[in-house]
């Protein structure tokens, strides 16, 4: 546990010594959620109906890009290889990795639903069920970022692959663009894409109502 | 008394190739045994069997009694190693590194008396990505050394020091023989052996075609890089 613990602690620290790390992990979930609410700045209530949308995109770039791209940079420089010389199990390295990339994507979280506050949004329905609704998206999605870390060789490759899930999810996969503005196509193809149900899950626990698209999974109640 | 490393019947192929076959040899508390080969010959894959990271297709591996395939982290503990091609997050400082890596060992050196006796101490702060060549070696023995290991597994450690850093390596492989632990040490610098090592086993295409003492080995005359170069077919 004291291993753990320590290596936990050394991820956090040295991505707090990361410009790029910093700029990718806090910045750009920021920039998304400023556009947000110029975008939709004629909502009655600032940011309420979107609340769903910033997380996720915020835990889809940490999950796309921010994890893999840690992993797969270490395992080039032969850091990996390195750890592998220790007196520990491969899951204490994995575990540490996906709990300092939590740890960052909730304090992004929490930067964004303050300056999403002072923008003027109200505070979450159920502060809990958005909590657990965030956890559940985070270790789901984080666990792509293993993935995509193990299926790619080098940086670029995550890159590329990243862009390859990020982006579809975003315009057609009713993350950035809401499903009712999307095509009854794209509507369709949205249900093959986790990332609308990260959002429906997250605003429910923000505002009691899904606004979901005509084939949700969850209770219509817009 | 048990051996610090005993390796037994220890294969491994990588498709046509048979980078190892059949290695067999045994180190004791407090002796340095080296492994002498050209490159290609099967010496990284021995290495890389006995610390874990490959596993062999037959054959074993103790370390200190322990069954290195059966409880590999058991092992890696009474272990410790400095590869040919590894590295550190570039932004980790020596003494970051020295104190996450020694959360994992039961009993670990202090790192300022690492930081000390691996000259890092003006560099204990600075990140990795700004250390020289030397220094990150240093560090990466320093590392080795943390857990404080009966058997110390060093492939090729020499490569790119300078002569202070040479001799300064030496220094500490005979430490750690004064201090009766064990050193497999993989060279291709004939010097370094002949003046480290009590026993060589000279591999070439991951057999183990000669063991003895550097003066057995040159007993017929001529140095022991002429015994090594006819013994691996370098010579005809």
């Amino acid at each position: 546990m004291t291993a753990l613990l320590s290596l936990t602690f050394l991820g956090l620290k040295l991505n707090f010594r990361n410009r790029m790390a910093i700029l990718y992990g806090y910045l750009f979930p920021l920039i998304f959620l400023v556009a947000f609410w110029a975008v939709y700045r004629s909502d009655p209530v600032p940011l309420a109906l979107h609340l769903g949308q910033f997380l996720t995109v915020t835990i889809l770039g940490s999950a796309c890009f921010g994890l893999p791209t840690t992993i797969v940079s270490e395992r080039e420089r032969g850091v990996w290889r390195r750890y592998r010389l220790l007196p520990a199990q491969g899951w204490v390295f994995l575990a540490s990795v996906l709990l300092s990339r939590a740890v960052l994507l909730v304090t992004a979280a929490l930067l964004q639903l303050a300056l999403a506050f002072a923008f003027g949004m109200p505070a979450p329905a159920h502060p809990l069920g958005l909590l657990i609704a965030f956890a559940a998206a985070s270790f789901a999605f984080l666990g792509f970022g293993l993935v995509i870390a193990m299926l790619v060789d080098n940086v670029p490759a995550v890159q590329a692959l990243g862009q390859c899930i990020f982006l579809p999810m975003l315009m057609i996969g009713g993350v950035a663009v809401q499903l009712e503005s999307l095509p009854a196509w794209a509507q369709h193809l949205s249900l093959f894409f986790p990332g609308r149900y990260a959002v429906e899950a997250l605003q429910l626990s923000a505002t009691a109502r899904a606004c979901p698209g005509p084939d949700s999974i969850l209770p219509r109640c817009c | 008394m048990t051996n610090a490393l005993t390796v037994t019947g220890l294969s491994r192929g990588y498709g046509a190739i048979q980078a190892a076959d059949g290695i067999r040899f045994e180190i004791a508390a407090g002796e340095v045994f080296g492994l002498l080969g050209p490159n290609g010959a099967g010496k990284t894959t021995t290495i890389e069997c006995v610390l874990g990271l490959v596993r062999p297709d037959s054959g074993s591996v103790q370390v200190c009694g322990i069954d290195a395939l059966a409880q590999p982290q058991v092992a890696r503990a009474k272990m410790g190693a400095v590869l040919q091609a590894t590295g550190l997050p570039d932004k980790i400082t020596p003494r970051e590194a020295l104190e996450v890596f020694g959360a994992f060992y039961p009993a670990p050196l202090k790192s300022d008396a690492l930081l000390d006796r691996f000259g890092l101490r003006e560099k204990q702060g600075a990140a990795y990505d700004t250390l020289s060549g030397g220094q990150k070696q240093r560090l990466a023995l320093a590392l080795a050394f943390v857990g404080d290991p009966q058997l110390l597994v060093l492939d090729e450690p020499a490569t790119g020091l300078d002569i202070q850093m040479r001799r300064e390596l030496h220094d500490h492989i005979r430490e750690m023989k004064a201090a009766s632990r064990a050193i497999l040490l993989a060279t291709h610098d004939m010097d370094e052996a002949a003046q480290l090592c009590d026993r060589i086993a000279v591999i070439a295409s991951g057999r183990i075609v000669a063991t003895g003492t550097p003066a057995e080995l040159i007993v017929g005359g001529g140095s022991l890089e002429d015994v090594i170069l006819t013994l691996t077919g370098g010579l005809r």
